[in-house]
């Protein structure tokens, strides 16, 4: 076989690697050549170097859009692989399956589901609360660039040496110690290592701001559904995220420094699991809180009626979001802890069904009695609602410790855990989208094209992930390549994968409907295109850069459906704008991130002078900033009477 | 009246949200620190052919870098009581003396791991070893980062003086400062004391 060196590893040049390779250098080349012919390097430059937290917003969907593609190529393969009984589809079987499988569910948690939510987060947070932008733009803009950086560590490592390939839980000792592509796994470690630092710096963000900087008088109890799902979204991320942060030093030291934490022999394998599903289990609840949020915001909308138990909705958030961190090892109920310790964790999981259940329900009673209708985002909503009951209904029975010694690591989970993350958080962001896209665009997507994407997409889905149960049930083992002929796999293997394409069509035709929509909507879809409730649609669409020139006084939960009622044509705004610093576009979250990328790439590579170098440029751009940050913020807004303010007393 | 105007005049100050965001960070490095504290008590005992907690640590020699790293707390607030006066001079001399407390434990940290190194208990002989190093280097760390970042400080109050970033700066700072100190407690007490008593 030919193989080309690379560092301390080898690339071989294999059909699939050339594939890889050649596209990518086509791809670059189309972009280079668009962008030239079109002179739109200057626009990009602006947009990269931005603070504004809608553009991050929309720059976050787009990226997060791409990696949903890629991600969903390796779905494609996966199914195609698996399409007959034993298949030989292209290269992918064995190790290179392992590889697709791995990339697939890696980029799709941490690089499509959780990056899609923080964009609608960036996108509908601050207009949803009245808040002039995020309360650390600069960071804001460092934590996108830190998320592209780990994507693109993720991504480009099937072209350089091999991807992970030890599945996305990455259980070792299957992932240290030469068992599998080492190269990968410390794609792995450094890839999340740095994506998840920008997601920290999100969380943060996103809790001081709402926690500071709600217009006056929205109370907590006056914030839409979708700001307290993304709050308690946040703070998960803020406790969960290090937990892999630390998880992925540890792996990172065990590959490349030779230490032994998580081997076999003389380190703790279990450790890592316990790390990596205390991190692991309150992901899948990022992924899910804001858009248990975004669907009751859209389905009051729709039916025109407040959402019915408001107060109940949050504290079922917010009970979700403690029992999330105690219910980690039913992800280990085969370990072999013991009765005791399975039953208390089965029990706190099922408890979670309870507040789960509330929600539910008052999803359908916000509906009964309503005005209904059923635009494409009104579709999704509904449409997510018995898709995760199901789902959650496979959660309880894969909580049941006995039962799950037949599901656990079965097709059945796999047909689990896709009913919610699909079901709820992708078709969640569709939902979204549809949703917000005037006010990030100014126009409205063509809703015959939605119509169809979304039956399309619910049709394909549940035909590609509802035999998943009987597979599992049957027997069929997750992360497998192949399967016998006498296994009696295969036709709902074969559904499967038609599904899969079902799906994949309809993905593509969304995306056909933005650049359809783009060239034959009307650009005049105006502030309050849904006849909305809350503040967001009190604003012009798309929102102008100068989004509040003086802050809205809120006194109701809906303020925009209160000033309707009362045939006010405009919301009260504050007196004065009051003081208040602006952050100027900045190129230094690019620069550090670009450093921080050569640093690991240096460190997957164990070549630790280009990681040293990396690392250097990195604290020395924060030098840099700390020393002109005074040059890059400018104070707004009117002067208060006693001389408080830039370079005034100490005293705050 | 009176009071809306004060509530806007806080909303202007950007140091409330800076020591908030700083309050969260630590959430986020407790969490961290949490996890190598538990992967320290769980590889303890997995020492190979290396040395045991008990052989490898003694209480005396830490017992003054603890110390100073102790009082750079208290140092540092005299540090920031001064800025509330405005008395520059007198911060940035406190601020400096925080500095090379911190400086005088960092390295004697560098001192005690080259020491180490020297026997042949390097990182990968033992799990335990591991932990040990992972968990200590990653406070020291954070000592360094806070030493780079004092000097930053330093500089900021000799060039600026009393402008308003200087304040929030030292302000959030004070709060890593702190945190820094408060793992070092903890550290000290599960690694240090305990570990060189045998408990392990
Ligand atoms: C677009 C359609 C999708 C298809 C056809 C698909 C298909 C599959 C299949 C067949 C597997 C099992 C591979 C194996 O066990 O050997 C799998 C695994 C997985 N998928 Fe998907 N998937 C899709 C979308 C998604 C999305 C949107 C997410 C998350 C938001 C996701 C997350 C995962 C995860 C986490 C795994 C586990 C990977 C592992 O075991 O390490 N998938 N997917
Ligand atoms: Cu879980």
């Amino acid at each position: 076989m030919n193989s080309i060196p690379f560092f301390n590893t080898e690339i071989d040049l294999v059909s699939d690697v050339i594939f890889g390779h050649v596209s990518a250098l086509l791809l670059g080349a189309a972009a280079i050549f668009f962008l030239s012919y079109k002179k739109k390097w200057g626009i990009l430059w602006d947009w990269m170097r931005t603070t504004d937290h809608l553009k991050i917003g929309m720059m976050y969907l787009a990226a997060s859009f791409v990696f949903f593609l890629r991600g969903g190529l390796d779905a494609m393969f996966v199914r195609l692989q698996l399409a007959f009984p034993n298949a030989e589809f292209w290269v992918f079987q064995g190790e290179k399956y392992n590889q697709m499988m791995t990339t697939h569910g890696t980029t799709m948690i941490f690089f499509v589901a959780t990056p899609l939510l923080i964009g609608l987060m960036n996108v509908a947070v601050p207009l949803q609360i009245g808040a002039r932008d995020l309360a650390f733009p600069f960071l804001n803009s460092l934590s996108f660039w830190l998320f592209i950086c780990g994507g693109a560590l993720i991504n480009i490592s099937y072209l350089l040496g091999g991807s992970p390939e030890a599945a996305w839980t990455s259980y070792s000792p299957l992932a240290i110690g030469g068992y599998s592509n080492n190269t990968g796994n410390n794609f792995y470690a450094l890839g999340l290592q740095v994506a998840g630092i920008g997601t920290i710096m999100t969380a943060i963000n996103f809790i001081v701001t709402i926690v500071k900087r709600r217009a006056p008088g929205m109370t907590y109890m006056r914030m839409p559904l979708f700001t307290w799902g993304s709050l308690v979204a946040v703070i998960l991320i803020l406790l969960a995220f290090p937990a892999l942060g630390a998880a992925v030093l540890l792996l990172m030291f065990d590959n490349i420094f030779a230490t032994e934490f998580f081997a076999g022999g003389s380190g703790n394998p279990l450790l890592w699991q316990h790390l990596f599903w205390i991190f692991g289990h309150p992901e899948v609840y990022i992924i899910v809180l804001p858009v248990f949020g975004l669907f009751s915001d859209i389905i009051s909308t729709f039916s025109k009626k407040p959402v019915f138990g408001y107060l109940s909705m949050v504290i079922a958030l917010a009970l979700i979001t403690f029992l999330s961190f105690m219910v980690w090892v039913h992800h280990m109920f085969t370990v072999g802890y013991g009765a005791t310790v399975n039953a208390i964790f089965a029990i706190s999981t099922m408890l979670i069904a309870v507040p789960t259940g509330i929600k539910v329900f008052n999803w359908l009673f916000t509906m009964r009695g309503g005005r209904i209708r059923f635009p494409t985002a009104m579709l999704f909503s509904v449409g997510f609602i018995p898709t995760f009951v199901i789902g959650g209904v496979t959660g309880v029975m894969v909580a049941m410790v006995a039962a799950d010694y037949q599901y656990h690591d079965s097709y059945f989970v796999v047909g689990h855990f896709h009913y919610v993350m699909v079901g709820g958080t992708i078709m969640g962001a569709f939902a979204g989208i549809y949703y917000w896209m005037p006010k990030m665009f100014g126009f409205l997507l063509n809703e015959k094209l939605g119509n169809i994407h979304f039956w399309t997409f619910l049709i394909g889905f549940h035909l590609t992930f509802f035999p998943m149960h009987f597979m599992g049930l049957n027997g069929m083992p997750r992360r497998v390549y192949t399967y016998l002929p006498e296994d009696g796999l295969f036709g709902l293997n074969f559904v499967s994968t038609i599904g899969a394409f079902i799906m994949a069509a309809s993905v593509l035709l969304f995306l056909y409907n933005i650049w359809y929509s783009y060239n034959t909507q009307p650009n005049e879809a105006g502030g309050d295109p849904w006849n909305g409730r809350t503040l967001e649609w009190t604003i012009a669409s798309p929102a102008p850069s100068d989004r509040w020139k003086r802050l809205p006084v809120i006194n109701h939960r809906e303020p925009l459906w209160e000033s309707k009622k009362a045939g006010k044509t405009a919301l009260e705004y504050a007196e004065h704008e009051e003081r208040h610093v602006e952050e100027h576009a900045s190129s230094l979250p690019v620069i550090i991130s670009a450093a921080l990328f050569i640093a690991a790439f240096g460190f997957v590579f164990e070549v630790f002078s280009i990681a040293i170098a990396g690392l250097a440029i990195t604290f020395g751009i924060m030098i840099y900033r700390s020393l002109t940050f005074d040059k890059n913020v400018e104070w707004s807004g009117e002067d208060s009477e006693d001389g408080q303010g830039k370079g005034g007393s100490i005293h705050g | 009246m009176a009071e809306q105007k004060s509530a806007s005049q806080i909303k202007s100050w950007t140091e409330p949200d800076d020591r908030l965001g700083m309050w969260l960070f630590i959430a986020a490095e407790s969490v961290v620190f949490l996890c190598l504290i538990a992967t320290f008590l769980v590889s303890s005992k997995s020492t190979l052919n290396g040395p045991d907690a008990a052989e490898l640590l003694e209480l005396p020699p830490i017992l003054i870098p603890s110390f100073l790293l102790l009082s750079s707390s208290w140092t540092f607030h005299l540090a920031e009581k001064r800025m509330e006066h405005r008395n520059i001079s007198n911060t940035m001399l406190w601020l400096s003396i925080t500095l090379s407390f911190a400086l005088v434990f960092l390295g004697f940290e560098i001192y005690e791991f080259f020491e180490y190194a020297k026997e042949g208990y390097t990182l990968s002989e033992s799990p335990f070893l591991a932990s040990f190093y992972v968990l200590v280097g990653t406070h020291g760390a954070h000592v360094l980062f806070g030493s780079v970042w004092m000097g930053l400080l330093l500089w900021h109050l000799y060039t600026k003086r009393t402008i308003w970033t200087n304040w929030k700066r030292i302000r959030a700072f004070g709060l890593y400062w702190h945190f820094v100190d408060v793992v070092w407690v903890f550290i000290f007490t599960l690694v240090y004391i305990l570990g060189s008593q045998g408990v392990y």
